[in-house]
């Protein structure tokens, strides 16, 4: 056995990390450990008008989720000087979204970033927005600056597809990736053409999937009205938000604790093996705005 | 001297590779005869698709890898319209082996069988079933009374199509049958499979890969899991139980159990070539029990 290698028993002993247990299918409890001297932020915005009764987003109030959520982010008052700190005129902005057929990133919210990053002064042409392509897109080969903006879900290999496996399409194998239920996904962030220039993750959460069956891990009656966007500058630390808190919806549906299958421990390794990020519930600040009800954390 | 090595290996080879081409085709044209372009009033629309072993990432992204960690071979994908204008998509993965198309069937099985193929599930207007070394799945996007009723007719008549039964993987068998909750009975052969269903370690600690054949259980009440892996022979066996023990329970003593610190018991043991590990006992008895009830029925087929 490796040296770093960690057992379930690790888990339940709680000699690795308790808030982590989630990630290896164990029931989350957190242990009430001192407090760490620095946590990364992440901030949750909802709001019980974005979604119109068939589903639809509403525009203007997405946009205020989003400038709320980036202002609170950075301590900032005024979004346009919060969008500001994150972005500055002369970027070259590549917009990694997520084109999956059932569950895409919403148009909507992809429009909104745009917009955002325009009123920064970016001209329209150097801004793309892109997926399958991203790797071969001309801007995102010039680009100065990523945002990342996916819909969190269960996903059937990884666990869950959130902002940090939104990066795979940066590779020409993906596959090369998928050793061990996508454990190392944490590397694709250190590859040269990559690292560095992510200045958001964007989790959306406006419908997430908590559960899927079949070949294509996808059931309607999994997807549920969270009504919000998790936003934060360390990817590691938006999924684990997300992951907490898709637990949580599988306990409320279910009526017991059901693991994920397979465990989403790319997370945690994205922390503890890689080091792009804070994995550790314990260690992030989470800043919720907005609506409340049924925020399951 | 070289030369005449060459060409003999060439010679030697061509029967082999018209042999794997012929496998190849036979496999397609099985494909398409299980899933024809016209069946009592459905016709497909569209071009089928087909998918190998590398090209399934095309179709379900990473998801492809469960597929992959069993023997799949091709996905041949159909959509049909019929009566009402109805589509239905028809997925038919060819698994290489009748025990992996098991496998993969009960790999997300959720749901009590609905009596199609050799075993099937329908639910939210997906309906599966694995017959032979296939594993077939059909939906409609528009989920409907009326399109649930046509997918389980549809189904029926390609599972007619698909001639003959395969055998459910023998290891399967050992599992006894008191308290076995029937949906959550896991069959697979790699480790990385095994974290799907159950976290042990980031490691292999059983050394399990595509030449072990294993089933993973769950028995209620308690959700004790058991654990049966059956190796190539009695020293791999007895090597994996050693890894086990010396990196998940090293404080055991001979018989193999011990009380973990979530206060439920851990059990391993070996019997011929197989390895039991009782996973979340909450007593000893339960754990000698399920080991007892497993190594009996081994010994019995053994007989």
């Amino acid at each position: 056995m490796s040296e770093n290698s960690i057992t379930r028993r690790d888990f339940i002993k709680g000699t690795a990390c308790a808030g982590l247990a989630a990630t290896v299918g164990l029931p989350l409890e957190l242990s009430l450990a001192e407090e760490p001297a620095f946590k990364t932020r992440v901030v949750l915005a909802r709001d019980s008008g974005v979604l119109s009764a068939d589903g639809n987003i509403n525009s203007e109030i997405i946009t205020d989720m989003l400038d709320k959520a980036v202002a609170t982010l950075c301590g900032e008052d005024d979004p346009d000087k919060a969008w500001n700190k994150f972005v500055s005129p002369e970027d070259i902005v590549g917009i990694k979204s997520n084109v999956w057929d059932y569950l895409p990133t919403p148009s909507e919210v992809e429009q909104v970033i745009k917009n955002r990053v325009m009123d920064v002064g970016v001209v329209e042409s150097n801004i793309a927005i892109d997926d399958r392509g991203a790797l071969g897109n001309k801007t995102f080969k010039k680009a100065t600056a990523l945002i990342n903006v996916r819909p969190l879900k269960t996903h059937h290999w990884a666990g869950i597809g959130g902002c940090i496996k939104n990066y795979i399409m940066f590779v020409p194998k993906p596959d090369e990736y998928h050793g061990n239920s996508c454990a190392d996904l944490g590397a694709l962030w250190k590859l040269p053409h990559i690292k560095g220039k992510t200045r958001l993750n964007i989790l959306v959460m406006l419908t997430p999937l908590f559960h899927g069956i079949g070949p294509h891990h996808f059931d309607r009656e999994y997807l549920w009205d969270y009504k919000g966007i998790v936003v934060g500058t360390d990817p590691v630390a938006v999924d684990s938000i997300g992951l907490q808190i898709l637990e949580a919806k599988r306990l409320e549906d279910f009526g017991e604790y059901r693991p994920m299958t397979p465990p989403a421990h790319h997370v945690r390794f994205a922390d503890t093996r890689h080091g792009i990020g804070t994995s550790d519930p314990e260690k992030i600040e989470l800043i919720k705005l907005g609506w409340q009800d049924g925020a399951l954390i | 001297m070289r030369n005449r090595l060459f060409w003999n290996c060439v010679i030697f080879m061509i029967p082999i590779v018209l042999t794997a081409c012929a496998g190849g085709k036979m496999d397609k044209d099985d494909l398409n005869r299980y899933l024809p372009d016209e069946i009592d009033g459905w016709r497909t629309t569209g071009d089928a698709e087909s998918y190998d072993r590398d090209g399934i990432f095309r179709y379900i992204n990473g998801a492809g890898e469960v597929y992959r960690q069993y023997d799949y071979r091709q996905l041949l994908v159909k959509r049909y319209s019929g009566t009402g204008n109805i589509k239905i998509t028809a997925e038919l993965f060819d698994m290489g082996i009748p025990s992996d198309a098991y496998g993969i069937f009960s790999h997300s099985r959720e749901t009590p069988d609905i009596g199609m193929g050799q075993g099937s599930e329908f639910k939210s207007g997906l309906l599966c079933f694995w017959k032979n070394r296939y594993f077939v799945c059909f939906y409609s996007k528009e989920q409907n009374n009326r399109t649930d009723i046509a997918i389980t007719e549809f189904a029926a008549m390609i599972d007619s199509l698909i001639p003959e039964n395969g055998n459910i993987p023998e290891i399967v068998g050992f599992l006894p049958k008191s308290g076995l909750a029937e949906t959550r009975v896991r069959f697979f052969h790699k480790y990385t499979s095994l974290n799907l269903h159950y976290y042990l370690a980031d490691d292999n600690l059983l050394n399990l890969d595509e030449n072990t054949d294993v089933v993973l259980a769950e028995y209620e009440p308690g959700k004790i899991h058991l654990l049966l892996a059956g190796y190539p022979g009695n020293r791999t066996a007895l090597d994996a139980l050693d890894r086990f023990k010396s990196a998940y329970i090293p404080e055991a003593d001979e018989s193999g159990s011990v009380q973990i610190e979530d206060g439920k018991w851990v059990s391993a043991r070996i019997v011929e070539n197989f390895v039991l590990v009782v996973l979340d006992s909450p007593d000893l008895e339960k754990a000698d029990d399920l080991i007892n009830k497993t190594i009996e029925n081994i010994s019995a087929s053994i007989k």
